[in-house]
């Protein structure tokens, strides 16, 4: 079955992908904190989105669940149990389960996005167990089975709950977190992986190693996380893209060993940033995305667009016609 | 209005230009270079330079750069300083000066013409690394001494009669190979020496000087260059910023187009490598986007194409050529 979703998933040439967060304002209690981001989640209007996607063509879409600031869209208890607070930071909406509802009256299909660990603020550190040596120097280079398992036992909890809604899970950050992933015991890449289909045997993962940025690591191709039972590459890319060529010794330079069978996938953003403010407006002109996306798809890939979105949840206004001109692009070459 | 940005508007206005490896051996190989002085010069007099002038203005090239030479010592013109020095008979200089014949023939089209230089003596000519011992730091152990700057000199007198030659005719140069750990790159006396080369007879020429291939145009202003170098092969740069805001390896959308105080300069393969590959590896959207999306920073592309010995360009490459013409309104 995950080869058939595979196969798909390479099939649909581009999605989208919002990144959804929100933070601790300044000087707010968490009454405050909460009751904001439960308007704010509670006023995405998953239809509107849901047709947009549809009239523009698009097949799939990732939304975050949350990031560094300990703000879920999607209620959690094993999460709040961990956390012993009597306000919680996960929305009383489940807005990934709403969202993928609205989407499936398309054949729109959902992802979502989590980091590797929790949110490093001082109240969740302390109920996670983040160590002093993490919190000082990061909190990925020192393994930490408590934590670890803890935080499977959140991403369970998520994955029980939206069980078959969710068909990929992309992954991020778990390039520094190598102290436990790459262990031979659990915790590590197998009960990770097996955490996030708890509720969808079926279910993509890509595990993001993190986007390579050197004057000596020239090398910025997607790679499989090779100990992991992974389906797609992360395949993060900000400022700097792949290309492929066949140097003066023959050699071709896109490495298809190191994608280990998986999907080719590239993540990158439309807006000035990863979730910048859809005002900014887009980095690329049209030609340049539309011809990165048909680039990777002609080598049997697949792009993930990252771009700003409306208060209401629908695409940022200045956005649409670039997603259209990609669409019909695309389209165009299915022909 | 900056020096930089006065001296090199013009090539901006121009957008995006051709370049050639016109070479006896493939770009950046090992090959020592076994190719007889008699079959280099048979291929040199096979260009077919007003029919490959025809070709550049039919696709709305705004300029054109050539090796003149790379690793062999194999040059695609004369140079009497040159053949002084090495003595090898017969030279492995082409008796015909196709730099001068293409100057000639673009110019009539509207089309500039620059050159392209190794930044040392070609590495892989055994006999001219010994005669003029101005080595690559990494091949050849450059080390600064008496006969380092004696081959600096004498290596400067054979660029300079070729600067001198063509005068106003080469309008660009682009020096590759000019590493941070380069004796030369150190000694201000030196690289003004080297500048003074590369700019003999055309003070206005544009300069580049390439540190190697990085991950971004990077400006190297202690040389006095005008344009970032931008040697791009499998990896692009794409507009934006990290994270904090901090860098970007493009000027602004809008801005002035110069970079650490260089004009954006890329120079980009558009085959499978330097000088090679039968079609283009982009499509035309990413070919044409990606120079639009330099020219709106106010920078430049150089597009590396295949060339047959004649000077054909692949019928492919001719037709992204011609629709990236039409698309930045250049066809003439």
């Amino acid at each position: 079955m995950r080869e058939k979703a595979r196969q798909e998933l390479a099939g649909m040439r581009f999605g989208l992908f919002y990144h959804y967060l929100d933070g601790i304002g300044a000087g707010e209690t968490r009454e405050q904190t909460a009751a904001r981001w439960n308007a704010r989640v509670d006023s995405f209007d998953v239809s509107a989105l849901a047709r947009q996607l549809h009239e523009l063509k698009v097949p799939y879409f990732f939304l975050t669940i949350g990031q560094c600031t300990g703000l879920y869209c999607a209620p959690n208890e094993t999460f709040d149990r961990i956390m012993g607070q009597e306000v919680s930071f996960c929305a009383k909406r489940d807005l990934i389960s709403d969202l993928s509802d609205a989407l499936a009256v398309y054949g729109i299909k959902l992802g979502v996005y989590l980091p590797h660990c929790p949110a490093t603020d001082p109240t969740t550190a302390a109920a996670f167990g983040f160590t002093e040596e993490q919190l000082k120097n990061g909190p990925t280079f020192v393994r930490n089975e408590p934590l670890q398992r803890k935080w499977e036992a959140c991403i369970a909890d998520w994955s029980r709950r939206f069980g078959r809604k969710v068909f990929a899970w992309w992954i991020d950050g778990v390039g520094v977190n190598t102290a436990s992933m790459f262990s031979i015991t659990e915790p590590n890449y197998d009960s990770f992986t097996r955490a996030i289909r708890t509720g969808n045997p079926d279910a993509l993962v890509a595990l993001n190693g993190g986007i390579y940025r050197s004057e000596e690591l020239r090398d910025v191709s997607p790679k499989a996380q090779l100990n992991a039972d992974e389906d797609f590459t992360a395949g993060e890319v900000d400022i700097m893209m792949f290309a492929d060529g066949i140097n003066w010794e023959g050699k071709r330079m896109m490495n298809r060993k190191a994608l280990n069978g998986e999907v080719l996938h590239m993540l990158s953003y439309l807006g000035q940033w990863w979730g910048a403010p859809h005002t900014q407006g887009p980095r690329l002109n049209d030609r340049l995305a539309a011809g990165i996306t048909e680039y990777v798809n002609d080598m049997g890939g697949v792009v993930t667009w990252d771009l700003p979105f409306m208060p209401d949840g629908t695409i940022g206004e200045e956005f649409v016609e670039q997603v259209r001109f990609i669409s019909e692009r695309v389209r165009r070459n299915e022909q | 209005m900056s020096d930089k940005k006065e001296r090199t508007q013009w090539l901006a206005d121009r957008k995006w230009g051709v370049f050639a490896h016109y070479l006896a051996a493939a770009a950046s190989s090992t090959d020592d270079g076994t190719m007889s002085p008699k079959e280099w010069n048979e291929k040199v007099n096979s260009f077919d330079v007003e029919a490959y002038a025809d070709t550049l203005a039919y696709v709305g090239a705004g300029y054109m750069m050539i090796t003149l030479g790379q690793n062999t010592g194999h040059w695609c013109c004369p140079n009497p300083v040159w053949d002084k020095y090495v003595g090898r008979t017969p030279s492995r200089c082409s008796e015909r000066d196709l730099p001068m014949e293409l100057a000639d023939a673009l110019h009539k089209r509207g089309i500039a013409f620059g050159v392209y230089m190794p930044g040392h003596t070609p590495m892989h000519d055994e006999l001219a690394y010994e005669r003029i011992p101005y080595k690559h730091p990494v091949l050849g152990g450059a080390t600064f001494d008496a006969a380092y700057v004696e081959g600096v000199r004498r290596y400067c007198e054979f660029v300079s009669w070729w600067g001198e030659h063509y005068g106003k005719k080469v309008e660009m140069m682009w020096v590759d190979g000019v590493l941070r750990t380069q004796p030369s790159a150190t000694k201000p006396e030196l690289t003004k020496q080297l500048m003074d080369a590369y700019r003999a007879g055309n003070p206005e020429r544009l300069v580049a000087m390439n540190l190697a291939i990085l991950v971004q145009p990077l400006p190297f202003p202690a040389t006095g260059e005008d344009m970032t170098a931008g040697e791009t092969d499998f990896i692009f740069d794409l507009p934006g910023h990290d994270w904090k805001g901090d860098y970007s390896y493009w000027p602004v959308k809008g801005g002035d187009g110069l970079i650490g105080g260089e004009r954006l300069h890329q120079l980009a393969i558009a085959g499978d490598w330097w000088g090679q590959g039968k079609a283009p590896r982009f499509n035309d959207d990413f070919f044409i986007g990606y120079t639009q999306a330099i020219n709106d920073c106010g920078g430049i592309i150089s597009w590396d194409i295949p060339h047959g010995f004649d000077g054909r360009i692949p019928e492919p490459f001719v037709r992204q050529l011609r629709a990236l013409g039409e698309a930045t309104n250049l066809l003439r």
